[in-house]
């Protein structure tokens, strides 16, 4: 076998283009606001479970708490544009830098902690950061959230209406789509693999554990904080309510439905959470009467159970097993 | 800062360690778990509102209050053991990521069903006596708070009975110190996971049940008691049931104190600082002992 | 000069020694065996050597350079490899990938080169492939190369674990008992390609049950008993050694 067949193993940049194709022509055959706007909260949420996927899946690291480093990017953003009229691109970039500098800080602690009690830590740092959110009035506007977000624009076009805003997130989508399978097919994510193959044997072959691991867990937190920002600049409007344990939870419940060291599950997994509650709000108070958009929690968790008592690698290598996809690969 | 007098300080600490009952009860709960099948379960803090909403329904039907306790834990319990068959034994050898997103997702699921039960709306439930709240030293107390020590001190004893005088408790403690040389000995994993599941269901019914006449029994109680019971555990080290009890206490207290001297925007803050800090303390023991040959010794 | 040297070696757990004050050296391009009876303490000595386990006591030396303190990663890019008795594949990959881990230490490219595919990544992708073929062809298993880990025949899962750690390129390789559950033939593949190993400059220290074996690769062999070295020499040497041959009975030194 010679490099280049090695090589055209990969399905990847077909499937990039694929996406291009659809995500590109989407508003143009889909007029609804409403569906545009959740295809908008399907792009964001990728960005974050992309990020969620690397960890766990790849570096092998739960986290419970992921939507903490979310709400950092939302709020540097808010408070850089709201309260000091910086330039939004910069808050982003900002945000970028607190969000990796504390993940780095707190991935030096944490990472000498193992399975349940990382768990737990990623928990309690991930609530602490919500209460702080609702604590700190003067910076952040407490609870009740901080209104006024400038909305993004460069040069002299302004992403103002839904179909704009659209394009940009998906863009960011595909750009970090691509960034995540390069890094996957690298070195570095062959590094992963193997720590999480055998750490034993990673460390034969002179791979530091910890060092990756923090990587993994730096480039997770920045998507996460990009996927934060996005959110505000749309919404115009940032609140700590997005951020609390439950979406830590949801963003785990995208990751698992996809597969967790799957980059296209990331994808998949949170357009198939979404569009389900989506779908649910619809129908179930046809089914159920007085059923409100909070009837829907029963359903994430029995999902939630049954695919991972039943399909523990996620739905897409679930899904696919089970139509018996001949070359299909773990290695997406 | 105005002036405390020891009556202050008093009633901070006692209504401290009356909480800190609850979140014991509840830790002790997740410990056995966690001893007898590895499992972390989350989803501990709602046994704790259904625990609280059965008894309130119950009570509702015209059943006199204690017996209302008692059908409320059994129904509890049973409901415990049915998420085990479920949820738990099938999956046994799973990671302890699979794990712990199945217990989230029971917790996110068992809520999901009580709001759709019993609403969204607060309930009460009435102090089990009547009375004027007592005072000692100048602290002032509702009596609820005696029951509430009260019963957990109880049901620690019954616990204490349990697993060192029976011999099914006997069996729970062999399978969680070696599980596999309790199952050479003839006891079953997975009737003692079952057990184990039965217990703690059981112990955080208890807890739901006892602490619902002074807080508003809702749907999503569950959560934040189940979080801090946890915590209260892993102070104690997640495995030691005696840790789980200074753990608890010493929760509820820290929180009480803090709420009372401090902020009380930061109370539920502490429990997850506190966390912190004692997983941070623990860690180079920790990674030690949990990760065993793989660290460099 | 001595490539490997042990200084009074000593590990204990809580209140098992496992190691007790064992001094020896490994000459520079010569195969050495260590042997001994079962618990006698050779794979903690790999362990300690390979930098997984600390010693209570005592020093490692890497060509003169003293280990103590260093983590086994760092002493993988000084140059020692190891395989594990139970070869330790990563499952979760193919042959292939499992050998091109082994370039690990011998390759740069970060997250950054590879997140942005900079044509540096790309040339050390390309080489790195080429590497790692080449070290499957030394252990033939070229045919292999893109079979899962997890569905190897044991023989050939312990050629991969070699083929891994040759990828590193050490200069001291520490193989366990790579002989174990071989048959006839594959030990004989084995003997040829360890000598291949020596051939190509690399410090061979192996511990092996199979006597035949080791009397016919060894130059030379240490023997440890309950955690202390009682013998060594060459091959004939240490055969006639009454000590030996006691501890192997299990009999009490006279």
């Amino acid at each position: 076998m010679n490099m280049q067949q090695f090589w055209r193993r990969r399905p990847n940049a077909s499937a990039l283009m694929l996406l291009a194709i659809v995500v590109g022509s989407l508003p143009l055959w889909v007029k609804s606001s409403y569906l545009i706007s959740t295809g908008i909260f399907v792009g964001i949420s990728a960005i974050l479970t992309l990020g969620l996927c690397l960890l766990m899946g790849y570096a092998g690291q739960i986290s419970l708490g992921h939507a903490a480093f979310y709400g950092i990017g939302a709020y540097t953003s808010a408070i850089l544009t709201v309260r000091s009229g910086l330039n939004p691109w910069l808050a982003i970039l900002i945000g970028i830098i607190v969000t990796a500098s504390a993940a780095y800080l707190i991935g030096l602690f944490i990472f000498r902690l193992s399975g349940h009690y990382l768990a737990v830590a990623t928990l309690g740092l991930g609530i602490i950061v919500y209460l702080a959110f609702g604590e700190f009035r003067e910076l952040t506007g407490g609870p009740t959230g901080l209104p006024g977000v400038p909305r993004l624009a460069v040069g002299g076009f302004v992403f103002d209406g839904d179909v704009e805003y659209f394009y940009l997130v998906w863009s960011v989508v595909i750009v970090f789509l691509v960034l995540s399978l390069n890094v996957v097919n690298s070195r570095v994510g062959r590094a992963l693999r193997a720590i999480h193959g055998s750490e034993a044997a990673a460390d034969s072959v002179g791979i530091d554990s910890s060092r990756h691991k923090l990587q993994m867990l730096v480039m997770s937190v920045v998507f996460a904080s990009v996927a934060g920002s996005l959110y505000v600049h749309y919404m115009r409007f940032v609140s700590p309510q997005p951020f609390d344990f439950t979406a830590s939870v949801r963003l785990v419940v995208m990751a698992a439905v996809g597969g967790l060291a799957s980059v296209w599950g990331a994808l998949f997994g949170a357009a198939a959470v979404i569009l389900l509650t989506v779908v649910l709000r619809e129908f179930l108070p046809l089914v159920v009467r007085d059923a409100s958009g909070e009837h829907t929690v029963i359903v994430y968790g029995i999902i939630l159970v049954v695919i991972m008592v039943l399909m523990p690698e996620g739905l897409t290598v679930g899904l696919l097993k089970s139509i018996r996809w001949p070359s299909f690969k773990l290695k997406t | 800062m105005h002036n405390y007098g020891i009556g202050d300080y008093l009633q901070l600490i006692l209504s401290g360690i009356s909480t800190g009952s609850i979140y014991v009860l509840i830790a002790l709960g997740i410990v056995m778990i966690y001893n007898v099948t590895g499992v972390i379960n989350l989803a501990q803090g709602e046994y704790t509102m259904l625990g609280a909403m059965f008894a309130v329904t119950y009570y509702s039907w015209r059943v006199p209050l204690l017996l209302a306790f008692l059908a409320s834990v059994l129904t509890v319990t049973l409901i415990g053991m049915l998420i085990e068959r479920l949820t738990v034994n099938p999956v046994r050898s799973a990671s302890a990521v699979t794990l712990i997103i199945i217990t989230v997702g029971v917790s996110i699921t068992i809520r999901g069903i009580a709001l759709l039960v019993w609403g969204s709306t607060p309930y009460f439930l009435p102090e089990f006596t009547g009375g004027a709240p007592f005072s000692i030293l100048g602290a002032v107390m509702s009596r609820q708070r005696l029951w509430i020590v009260g019963t957990a001190g109880l049901v620690l004893l019954l616990l204490y009975y349990l697993l060192d005088r029976t011999l099914l408790g006997k069996a729970l403690r062999a399978c969680a110190i070696n599980r596999q040389a309790a199952s050479l000995m003839g006891v079953g994993p997975a009737q003692m996971s079952l057990l184990a599941f039965a217990l703690s269901a059981a112990l955080g019914a208890v807890a739901g049940i006892v602490i619902a006449p002074l807080t508003l029994v809702t749907y999503d109680m569950g959560l934040m008691l189940g979080l801090k019971g946890f915590v209260a555990a892993v102070i104690g080290g997640l495995t030691s049931a005696p840790g789980a009890v200074v753990g608890g206490l010493l929760l509820g207290v820290l929180e009480s104190l803090s709420a009372g001297l401090i902020s009380s925007g930061l109370k539920d803050a502490i429990a997850f600082l506190v966390l912190l800090v004692v997983i941070l303390a623990l860690s180079k023991k920790v990674v030690g002992r949990l990760k065993g040959r793989r660290m460099t010794k | 000069m001595a490539i490997l040297q042990v200084e009074n070696l000593t590990k204990t757990f809580g209140g098992v020694v496992a190691l007790d004050d064992v001094s020896f050296e490994v000459a520079d391009h010569r195969i050495t065996a260590l042997i001994g009876p079962n618990g006698a303490g050779k794979t903690t000595l790999f362990n300690v050597v390979a930098g997984t386990y600390r010693p209570t006591r005592g020093a490692v030396r890497l060509a003169g350079q003293n280990l103590n303190g260093l983590q086994a990663p760092d002493r993988v890019r000084l140059g020692i490899g190891r395989t594990f008795q139970n070869a330790l594949l990563f499952d979760n990959m193919t042959v292939i990938e499992n050998v091109m881990v082994g370039r690990h230490p011998r390759s740069r490219c970060g997250i950054l080169s590879s997140a942005f595919q900079l044509p540096s990544k790309r040339r050390e992708e390309e080489s790195i492939f080429l590497e790692a073929m080449r070290y499957l062809n030394l252990v033939g298993l070229a045919m292999d190369s893109n079979e899962l880990a997890a569905g190897l025949p044991f023989g050939q899962r312990r050629l991969v674990a070699v083929a891994r750690a040759l990828a590193t390129e050490p200069r001291l390789l520490l193989l366990d008992e790579p002989a174990a559950g071989l048959n006839t033939m594959e030990k004989m593949d084995l003997v040829v390609l360890i000598r291949r190993i020596q051939e190509m400059g690399i410090t061979v220290l192996l511990v092996e049950h199979d006597m035949a074996l080791v009397m016919q690769l060894a130059e030379w062999i240490i023997v440890l008993d309950h955690g202390r070295k009682i013998a060594e020499g060459t091959a004939e040497q240490v055969g006639k050694d009454r000590k030996v041959v006691a501890a192997y009975l299990g009999q009490e030194e006279p």
